[in-house]
């Protein structure tokens, strides 16, 4: 029987058995630079290095931007893939993958629709109850009259009476139940409001980390002519700038379509 | 007094399915002379000229919500005592004590049954 004290034979499990690939947050890679550069930072305070030690926390300090560079990106491509894929876009776009059967603009349009649908149907019901509501006091009639007009048909007479309390008995249910799912259908409006709100600010976030990414990587740039060892050229300077204006663009216009995003992300390695 | 059956009714959703059920739960009730509108700008026009009785109306709808159509009836002499009953999803208490403070007769969160609108128009019309 296995117990929690039990040793786990982890080296018997495959990598199929174990699922994917296992994501890290932080690159091993770049974890294993700040562990070498701790060690290096370490030796220099121990051998009161000073300007060795300033060095590796500037170093420690490079393999930060950059790690927090990628993981904004990926949460940013990865949310944006989420997107394009749940169809979550809160704007019209000329984009086909908002035209995906799994998208929630999707799943409102089809409840609203069956809720239409449904209200068309029970409307048509009730016309069809009342109408054969006024039979039935025709018909009541019609026993009355009978009744007063007609003699040693008691007994076929009561038995019509019967059938028509019945019948107007069980219009009335129907009628009830006709009304239950009429209110039934205010559903779609309610789960409409919530999907939109979700739709609403999932777009939000993703239009703000869109900036995030685009300012970490103005900010990575800068940084490179911060230690004087590059030169800003022309070049340069109007690279940054096409940057800068790429950043206040989103805020200035409602959204990006998904296209813009795409070729965005693109540029940015993501 | 209890509610005159014959009383014009304004229902205000941008919701059609919303307008079409709260229409057939008046209908229901014995309120047969209802008209709806799908926003507020469609419907302070037809409170102007139409001599409403009675007002339900949502509160999240574009171009002119709920709140703002139960200012701009308070605000407007003519149509500033028709009775206004709020039925909405906004539940959180600061947005019942602005609709309260604007003037609402009563407030309704959805989902709603028959009954509830019942019981409101009997109270407002009481």
């Amino acid at each position: 029987m296995n117990t929690l004290t039990e040793p786990r034979h982890r080296e018997s499990l495959s990598a199929d058995a174990c699922g994917p690939e296992p994501k890290y947050f932080i690159e091993p890679r770049e974890l294993s630079g700040i562990k070498q550069c701790m060690d290096k930072l370490l030796h220099c305070l121990q051998g009161e290095d000073l300007p060795g030690a300033l060095s590796c926390i500037k170093e420690i300090n490079h393999i930060n931007d950059q790690s927090m560079f990628t993981i904004i990106g990926k949460i940013t491509r990865g949310l944006h893939d989420a997107i394009a894929d749940l169809n979550v876009s809160t704007h019209d776009s000329r984009n086909d993958k908002n035209k995906t059967r799994a998208g929630l603009g999707y799943v409102i349009a089809m409840t609203e629709n069956a809720a239409k649908t449904t209200l068309d149907m029970t409307e048509h019901a009730q016309e069809q109850l009342h109408q054969l509501d006024a039979n039935l006091a025709q018909q009541n009639t019609l026993i009355a009259r009978l009744q007063t007009e007609v003699s040693g048909q008691t007994a076929a007479l009561s038995e019509l009476q019967r059938l028509a309390s019945a019948h107007r008995a069980g219009l009335a249910s129907i009628g009830h139940d006709v009304t239950e799912i009429v209110i039934a259908q205010n559903f779609q409006d309610l789960t409409s409001q919530s999907l939109t709100k979700i739709m609403r600010l999932i777009g939000d976030v993703e239009t703000s980390l869109v900036s995030l990414t685009q300012y970490t990587k103005l900010l990575k740039q800068l940084s490179q002519y911060s230690d004087g060892t590059e030169i800003l050229d022309a070049t340069d300077g109007a690279a940054l700038l096409s940057n800068l204006e790429k950043i206040e663009r989103p805020a200035e216009s409602e959204h990006m379509d998904q296209n813009d995003v795409d070729n965005l992300l693109s540029s940015l390695g993501f | 007094m209890p509610a005159n059956p014959n009383m014009k009714i304004l229902v205000v959703d941008d919701h059609e399915s919303m307008r079409r059920i709260e229409k057939q739960i008046l209908n229901d009730l014995g309120f047969c002379n209802v008209d709806l509108a799908d926003d507020g700008t469609t419907a302070l026009p037809m409170l102007l000229s139409g001599n409403y009785d009675f007002v339900i109306s949502d509160w999240n709808m574009p171009n002119m919500e709920g709140l703002e159509l139960l200012k701009a009836i308070r605000a407007d002499a003519r149509i500033g005592k028709t009775p206004v009953l709020l039925v909405t999803a906004e539940s959180k208490k600061e947005k019942i004590i602005e609709a309260a403070k604007a003037g609402v007769n009563d407030y309704v969160v959805k989902p709603f049954n028959a009954e509830i609108i019942k019981a409101k128009i009997a109270r407002i019309f009481s």
